[in-house]
C-alpha cells in the first residue's frame, strides 16, 4: 500500500494538477501573436515617440515588424534620460509595467507617468510621459560631435572619420578601430563609442567646444561576454573640463553597464575624456594563463544634460 | 491470447508506432552541431566496416583503421558504426542522388538517424514490458508513452546523438540486473547491455559503481538478516561477473580506435571528458560558462521541463517501492529454493538465498543519480537536460507504479471494466500536457517548458536557456530561398555540408564569414547577444528578415544585408 492517505484524495489532487497543466499548456499552444496584432500595435504607437521593448523576448519580432523598433536608433539606448515621453511594448501576460522600472533609467528629479495603455491581442502598448524631463545639450558619440573629436594615443593623432572610425597608429596592424557602433555589454546591446584598449597605454578624446548643461552623464562597460569572463585589468577614466579634472573613476569587468554623473556649470568649452588600462593583457581561466597582448574593448557614451524648462 | 503474449504484442506495437512517429516527424528536425561531426565520422566508420566486409580493407591494418576512427575519437564508436552502416545500406545511392539533385524517399541524414530512432522506439517497448512487471498493463502505458512524449526526449530521440540511446541501454542494464536474481539469461546479458551502453556514451561508466554498490548492499543485508557474514564469493554472482568481464570486451570489440595504444588512448578518452570545456548555459537569467554551476540547476530544469503530474506520480511510486523494500528487508523470509549445489547462488542468487532484491531502492537510485551527478559543482556543464535524460526512463517507471497503486487503492471497489476505463482516463489525462507541449513546440522542443511555468514564454521570462546546438531553422528559408553566402552562426560547417548533401539547402549556398555574407543566422541564447550586435554593425540594420518562434518566443533570426521591410 502506498500510504495511509486516502488514495482517492491523492489521485484527485494529482489529476487536478494535470488538468491545470493541460489548461495552461493549451492556452499557449502554438502561440497567439498574429500579423494583425502587430499592425494594431503599430497603430497605437505615437509618432516621433521612442519605443521601449518592455518584454525583451519580443525584441526580434518587434524590430522586424514595427518601424519604431526596427530603426537603428531605437536599439542600444543607454538609458531614458533626455526623453520627455516614450511608448512601451509588452506582452500582456507580463502585465502593466511598473514606474519604478523606468525611474531607474531616469534622473531622480524626473518622474515617469503612465498616460494610457492599449491592447493589440496579446500585445500591450503603454504611453508614458516624463515629468521634469532632462534635455540633451550635447553628446560625445553623436556623428556631428565625432567630427570635431580629436583622438589621441600617446600624443599622436589617430586619423579617421565618423563613418569609418578612427585608427590609432599602434592599432593599425591589428585593424582595430574606434567607432560609434553597437556593442554588447552585460548581455545587452548598447550604442556607444567602441574603443579598443590594447595595452597599458591611454586614449584621450578631446572636444574643443563641448556644450555643457548642468550635468554630464554617461556609461562605460566592457564589451564581449567572453572578455568579461576573463579577469582583465580595470580601466580608469578621467574627465577634464577646460583643462581641470572633474571626475576620475575606475571600472572593472564586474561593473557591467556602469553609469556616472558629473555636475557641471552650463556653458561651452573643451572636454577631454581619457581612458587608462591599469594593467596590460588579461588573465584567462585557468588563472595561470596570462596573456600580455590580449585586447579588450570598452564601450563609452557621454552626454551633457540640463533640466528642461517647465512648460 | 494469453497475458504474456498480449504484453509482448503491445510492446511491439508501441515500438512500431514510436518509430513511425519519429520517422514521420524527423524531416523537420534540424541537424544539431554535434550531429554534423557524428555524421561525418559515421561515413568514415561505416566505409571502413564495409571495406572490411568486402575485403578491400584489412582489419589488421592499423594505419587504415586509425585513419577511419581518428575522427571524433573522443566518443565510443558503436552508434557511429551502426549509423554509418545504416547510411551505407539504406541510402546507397544517396550521395549520387544529392549530386544529381533528384529526390529520394529518405534523406542521407535520416538514414544516419534511424539507428538512434530504432533504439528509442525499442526503449518505449522495453518501458512497457517493465511497466507491466512493476505495475499493470494500462499504467505501463504511462511509462512507455510518457517517456517519448516528453518534449525534450521527443526531440533528442530523433538525433544521431548518444543521449537517448545511452538512456535506453542503461534501462536495459537495469532490466537485466534486477531480473538476474531469478534468471540466468538476464544475469549473463547484464554485461552485454552495459557494454553496449558504455560503447554508446561515457556516462554509462557510472553504472558500474552503481550496480556493484547494489550488489554490495544486498550482500550486507544478507549479513544483517542472517546475523552471519556471507562468504565473499556470494558477492561474485553471475551478473557481477558478466559486467566485470563482458562489458570491457564489448566496448573494446566495438571501438577499433582502442585496438592499438589502448591504455594511452583510454586515458586520453577519460581525460577529455573529465576536463570537458564548459559551455555557456543561461540559468535563471545568469549566463554560466565557468564552474561552479548552481547545485539546483538539474533539479530546477527538471521541474521546468517535466510535467509536474509525472513527477508527483514518480514521487508516489518511489515512496511506495522504497517502503516495500524496507519492509522486505526487515521481514524474516527464507529462500524460495535453498541451494543444493555450491554454485546455485551464483546463477540465481535470489532463488537460493535469503536476500531481498532491493529493486525499488535501485530504481529510485537510478532515477536520482544522474541529477545528483550533474549537480556536483565540479562536473563540467556542457549542455542541458539531455545530460540527465538517463534518469527519465526510471522516473517514468516510478510514475507508472505510483499511478497503478493509487488507482488500485482508489478504485478497488469498482468492477474490472469500470476500473480499466478510469485508469485509462487517468493515463490519458497525465499524458496530455506533455503531448500538447511537444506538439506545440516541435521541432524546436529545446525551447519548450512546462505549462505551469508558462511554456516557452515562461522559460524566457525566467531566464532559462532557450535553444542550443544551432538546429532551429525549419521553415526559415521558405520565403528566403536565395543561395546567398550564409553566415552560419552556431551551425557547425559539417552540419551545413550535410544540409547540402541532403538537398535541404541549395548546393550553391556557401558558408561565409560575416563580412562576406549576404544572409546571417542568429540563434538566440543569452551569450549570443555579442554575435547579434556584430551582425547589426556589419549589415547596418537591426531588423531581421525572418524570425522563427516557439509559442511567440524567438529562437532564430535570419538577417539579410538589404532586408525587405515587412508590413506590420
Amino acid at each position: 500500500m502506498l500510504t495511509k492517505l486516502p488514495h482517492r484524495m491523492l489521485l484527485a489532487a494529482i489529476m487536478c494538477v494535470s488538468v491545470v497543466e493541460l489548461a495552461m499548456t493549451s492556452a499557449r499552444y502554438g502561440g497567439a501573436l498574429r500579423t494583425d496584432h502587430w499592425r494594431r500595435a503599430s497603430e497605437h504607437l505615437r509618432a516621433d515617440t521612442p519605443l521601449i521593448i518592455g518584454t525583451p523576448w519580443l525584441g526580434p519580432e518587434a524590430r522586424m515588424r514595427l518601424d519604431a523598433a526596427g530603426a537603428p536608433e531605437a536599439s542600444g539606448r543607454p538609458d531614458l534620460r533626455g526623453l520627455s515621453s516614450f511608448d512601451v511594448l509588452r506582452h500582456d501576460r507580463d502585465g502593466p509595467s511598473s514606474a519604478h522600472v523606468w525611474q531607474a533609467s531616469l534622473s531622480p528629479r524626473s518622474k515617469p507617468v503612465l498616460l494610457s495603455a492599449e491592447r493589440a491581442g496579446p500585445l500591450r502598448v503603454e504611453h508614458w510621459r516624463v515629468e521634469r524631463p532632462e534635455r540633451v545639450v550635447d553628446t560625445l558619440i553623436h556623428p556631428r560631435a565625432l567630427r570635431v573629436l580629436s583622438t589621441r594615443d600617446v600624443e599622436r593623432t589617430c586619423p579617421g572619420n565618423p563613418t569609418d572610425g578612427y585608427t590609432c597608429p599602434e592599432q593599425r596592424r591589428a585593424g582595430h578601430r574606434i567607432k560609434r557602433q553597437f556593442a554588447e555589454v552585460d548581455y545587452d546591446a548598447r550604442r556607444c563609442l567602441s574603443i579598443p584598449l590594447l595595452s597599458a597605454a591611454s586614449l584621450s578624446f578631446r572636444r574643443a567646444e563641448f556644450q555643457r548643461g548642468d550635468r554630464i552623464v554617461g556609461h562605460l562597460g566592457f564589451e564581449d561576454f567572453n572578455a568579461r569572463l576573463r579577469n582583465d585589468g580595470p580601466v580608469t577614466m578621467t574627465v577634464e573640463i577646460e583643462g581641470e579634472m572633474v571626475a576620475r573613476s575606475t571600472f572593472s569587468n564586474a561593473d557591467g553597464w556602469a553609469g556616472f554623473e558629473i555636475p557641471t556649470t552650463p556653458g561651452a568649452g573643451s572636454l577631454t575624456v581619457s581612458l587608462y588600462a591599469t594593467a596590460p593583457g588579461a588573465w584567462i581561466s585557468p588563472p595561470e594563463r596570462y596573456q600580455p597582448g590580449a585586447s579588450r574593448r570598452v564601450c563609452l557614451e557621454l552626454r551633457a544634460l540640463d533640466e528642461e524648462a517647465s512648460p | 491470447m494469453n497475458a504474456s503474449l498480449r504484453t509482448l504484442v503491445t510492446a511491439l506495437l508501441l515500438t512500431a508506432l514510436s518509430f513511425a512517429a519519429l520517422l514521420e516527424t524527423e524531416p523537420s528536425v534540424g541537424i544539431v552541431r554535434d550531429e554534423g561531426i557524428y555524421m561525418a565520422a559515421s561515413r568514415r566508420y561505416g566505409a571502413w566496416v564495409e571495406g572490411v566486409r568486402t575485403g578491400d580493407v584489412a582489419i589488421t591494418d592499423r594505419a587504415q583503421r586509425d585513419r577511419a576512427f581518428r575522427v571524433n575519437a573522443e566518443h565510443p564508436a558503436l552508434m557511429k558504426i551502426v549509423a554509418g552502416l545504416s547510411a551505407e545500406y539504406l541510402a546507397p545511392s544517396q550521395a549520387q542522388a544529392a549530386v544529381a539533385g533528384s529526390s529520394t524517399p529518405l534523406r542521407e541524414s535520416t538514414t544516419y538517424r534511424i539507428p538512434a530512432m530504432v533504439i528509442a522506439s525499442l526503449g518505449v517497448g522495453l518501458l512497457y514490458l517493465l511497466g507491466v512487471q512493476l505495475a499493470a498493463p494500462i499504467a505501463a502505458l504511462l511509462a512507455a508513452c510518457g517517456f517519448l512524449l516528453l518534449p525534450r526526449v521527443f526531440f533528442h530521440a530523433h538525433l544521431h546523438c548518444f543521449d537517448v540511446p545511452v538512456a535506453i541501454w542503461i534501462l536495459a542494464v537495469a532490466a537485466c540486473w534486477f531480473r538476474a536474481g531469478t534468471s540466468r539469461l538476464a544475469g549473463a546479458s547484464a554485461g552485454l547491455a552495459l557494454g553496449l551502453a558504455v560503447a554508446t556514451k561515457h556516462n554509462a561508466l557510472f553504472m558500474l559503481p552503481l550496480v556493484l554498490g547494489h550488489e554490495g548492499l544486498i550482500w550486507s543485508l544478507r549479513w544483517y538478516r542472517t546475523k552471519q557474514r556471507p562468504p565473499w564469493r556470494a558477492i561474485l554472482t553471475l551478473r557481477v561477473c558478466s559486467v566485470l568481464l563482458l562489458t570491457p570486451l564489448v566496448v573494446l570489440a566495438t571501438w577499433p580506435w582502442m585496438w592499438a595504444d589502448t591504455s594511452a588512448r583510454l586515458i586520453e578518452y577519460l581525460q577529455f571528458h573529465r576536463q570537458h570545456a564548459y559551455y555557456n548555459m543561461e540559468f535563471l537569467g545568469t549566463n554560466y560558462n565557468e564552474p561552479p554551476m548552481p547545485v539546483s540547476y538539474p533539479f530546477v530544469m527538471t521541474l521546468a521541463t517535466v510535467p509536474w503530474t509525472l513527477l508527483a506520480l514518480a514521487g508516489a511510486g518511489a515512496w511506495s517501492l522504497v517502503r516495500e523494500d524496507l519492509a522486505n528487508i526487515c521481514a524474516d523470509t527464507s529462500p524460495a529454493s535453498p541451494p543444493r549445489r555450491p554454485w546455485d547462488e551464483f546463477w540465481t542468487p535470489q532463488l537460493h538465498a535469503a536476500t531481498p532484491s532491493c529493486r525499488g531502492l535501485g530504481l529510485v537510485a537510478l532515477a536520482i543519480f544522474p541529477l545528483l551527478l550533474i549537480a556536483l559543482p565540479s562536473v563540467p556543464i556542457f549542455g542541458g537536460t539531455k545530460h540527465w535524460v538517463t534518469a527519465y526512463p526510471f522516473l517514468l517507471l516510478l510514475a507508472s507504479v505510483g499511478l497503478h497503486r493509487l488507482t488500485r487503492g482508489a478504485f478497488h471497489n469498482l468492477s474490472a471494466p469500470r476500473r480499466a476505463v478510469l485508469v485509462t482516463a487517468c493515463v490519458a489525462c497525465v499524458l496530455s500536457p506533455a503531448a500538447l507541449s511537444t506538439a506545440s513546440s516541435h521541432p524546436f522542443e529545446t525551447a519548450q517548458y512546462n505549462g505551469i511555468i508558462g511554456g516557452a514564454q515562461g522559460g524566457a521570462r525566467l531566464g532559462l536557456n532557450r535553444s542550443y546546438w544551432g538546429h532551429a531553422i525549419e521553415g526559415l528559408f521558405d520565403e528566403h530561398a536565395d543561395a546567398n553566402p550564409l553566415y552560419l552562426h552556431d551551425i557547425h560547417p559539417l552540419a551545413a555540408r550535410q544540409y547540402r548533401r541532403d538537398g535541404r539547402w541549395p548546393a550553391a549556398r556557401s558558408d561565409a564569414p560575416l563580412h562576406k555574407s549576404q544572409d546571417a543566422l542568429l540563434f538566440y541564447e543569452k551569450h549570443m547577444t555579442a554575435d547579434e550586435v556584430r551582425i547589426w554593425n556589419d549589415y547596418g540594420t537591426t531588423r531581421p528578415a525572418a524570425v522563427l518562434t516557439v509559442e511567440d518566443v524567438p529562437v532564430t533570426s535570419l538577417y539579410q544585408r538589404s532586408p525587405p521591410r515587412t508590413a506590420p
